[in-house]
């Protein structure tokens, strides 16, 4: 109990502050939606004081609700920042996270579903590229899945930044800047209101966060030697649905050797079809700062 | 004729169109008629949040309402107010002040323009004050008002009045708030002819932290109100 309690102490809080420290919206959307609620307050308790005396004669019917003022555009442009807040931060959190390309490193040395027909490989190995193949991709779309990432929408996370903030007009920008300025000389040792404003302004122009691309594919289309494909026994033939030339494109991998792509493997694998120039992926130093989560593998 | 009565009788004649250019101001709803008016509003609102601004000008279809005038006791009419979908009842005195709100009960009943009691003299001004209670705010507020003139030909007594409250504010919430308006009072039927009044409000929102004050958002909205009596039917 103690050994779980002392895990416990030591593990909760790096996590707590890699969320912390990932998280650049949260400050500057409770400013903004605490001085909305001010200002909520403010005009209704104001609209009833005044609603006593706008009828001067007391042979009025109490008068009818005053019409939509123009705030209501100023919120329908708040509930655009908002959206594009939350679309920031995900993006961002993704990128903090997968980024740098390490994540899919470990899951292509993994790869639960080569282990699980091993022991087909003496019983009966005709059914193993079948089997391979279905495993993959069912082990690939359920990681994904549970990392809730999709490979339309986010391969390209500089487009996808890009994609909302389009959805603020060039006005409602421009409000959502001035409002970056004013958090930023109101509460000045706030520092991320800084990284909010610089992702925001920059993500969309350049890419970022490549790693998640890796992460995106299935394995299949790891790059082979096809030196090494060549040299594979009989029994296992150098084919993408191959656990034992999936192995070897693994250990050719962790062995840091360059290797092209396997002109049938990209013939068997849409992804590879789509992305035929993906190059091994390389490890990106972790921000200073943040606990590196994955040198479990080094 | 001695110096005395010199004066005396030059001083009756300087009175004498004073006197005649005062009225009196009061309600006289006949029992069994009804009153029929029609009101129409319009709005114009202004918000701004540093160089983005926006504007709405929203007009509220016109509504028409009936005063029917049950009886008067005790000193006031008892009126039902309303249209064909929904009637309240308020007793009001003849001078306009609310005497009681059955249909009302339980809410705040609004602070209303009154007339003076006897005669009311062109020019002359008067003020009617009043606390607006507001949970635990008390909000003081009050009317001016001023018979500006009177059409002996046609009947009209024409009134200008004015509303004040004081919103509560702070440095950091900047507020304003007025009403000027312009009625025209039968004589005859001792009821409102027509009435056009203006509200503007005004509302600065800032935001402070340490010595930094920062303006964010300004609102601001006017409401054209008019008011005209559409016909009386016994």
């Amino acid at each position: 109990m103690n050994r779980i309690l002392l895990v416990l102490l030591v593990f909760l809080p790096a996590s707590l502050m890699a969320q912390v420290n990932s998280d650049i919206t949260t400050p500057f959307k409770l400013w903004l939606l605490n001085n909305e609620a001010r200002v909520f307050s403010s005009l209704a308790a104001d609209e009833n004081l005044i609603s006593k005396v706008s009828a001067p004669f007391a042979f009025q019917p109490p008068p009818i609700g005053d019409a939509t003022g123009a705030e209501e555009s100023l919120w329908e442009t708040h509930r655009k920042i908002y959206v594009l807040l939350d679309e920031a931060q995900r993006i961002y959190s993704l990128a903090r996270r997968f980024g740098n390309g390490r994540f899919a490193i470990v899951v292509k040395q993994a790869r639960p579903e080569i282990w699980s027909i091993l022991p087909l490989l003496q019983a009966r190995p005709v059914v193993i590229p079948s089997l391979a193949t279905g495993y993959r991709w069912a082990f690939h779309t359920t990681l994904l899945k549970s990392l809730g990432l999709e490979t339309e929408r986010d391969m390209d996370l500089s487009a996808r930044m890009a994609k909302a903030v389009k959805k603020l007009s060039d006005e409602e920008f421009r409000l959502l800047t001035d409002y970056f300025s004013t958090f930023a000389a109101l509460f000045p040792s706030d520092a991320s209101i800084r990284v909010l404003k610089g992702f925001i302004e920059t993500a969309s122009k350049k890419p970022f966060g490549t790693g998640l691309k890796e992460l995106l594919k299935p394995s299949g289309v790891l790059p082979v030697q096809p030196a090494m494909v060549a040299a594979a026994p009989a029994a296992a033939p150098a084919e993408p649905e191959d656990p034992l030339a999936e192995l070897e494109k693994l250990a050719q991998f962790d062995a840091g050797l360059t290797a092209s792509i396997n002109p049938e493997a990209a013939a068997s694998d849409p992804a590879a079809i789509s992305n035929p120039q993906s190059a091994p992926t390389t490890l990106e130093p972790p921000p200073p700062g943040v606990e590196d989560l994955f040198t479990i593998w080094e | 004729m001695n110096r005395f009565n010199k004066l005396l009788i030059l001083l009756l004649i300087l009175a004498l169109p004073g006197a005649a250019r005062a009225v009196e101001i009061k309600y006289a709803f006949r029992k069994g008629a009804t009153y029929s008016y029609q009101y129409t509003q319009q709005c114009t609102s202004k918000s701004s949040a540093f160089t983005s601004t926006s504007t709405r000008t929203v007009a509220v279809p016109a509504t028409s309402f009936k005063v029917k005038a049950i009886d008067f006791q005790q000193n006031a009419f008892i009126l039902d107010i309303g249209d064909q979908n929904s009637t309240f009842r308020r007793y009001i005195r003849e001078t306009g002040e609310i005497k009681g709100a059955p249909a009302e009960t339980g809410r705040g009943i609004p602070f209303f323009l009154t007339f003076p009691a006897g005669d009311w003299k062109i020019s002359e001004k008067r003020q009617i004050k009043k606390d607006l209670q507001f949970g635990n705010l008390v909000v003081p507020s009050l009317w001016n008002c001023m018979l500006k003139s009177v059409d002996s030909e046609k009947g009209l007594a024409e009134i200008i009045f004015a509303a004040s409250v004081k919103l509560p504010d702070d440095q950091l919430r900047q507020k304003t708030f007025s009403l000027k308006g312009r009625a025209l009072f039968n004589l005859p039927e001792g009821v409102i002819h027509q009435a056009d009044w203006q509200t503007t409000y005004k509302f600065s929102f800032s935001n402070k932290e340490f010595a930094v004050t920062r303006n964010l958002w300004n609102f601001e909205q006017q409401v054209s109100h008019s008011l005209l009596m559409t016909g009386i039917q016994e």
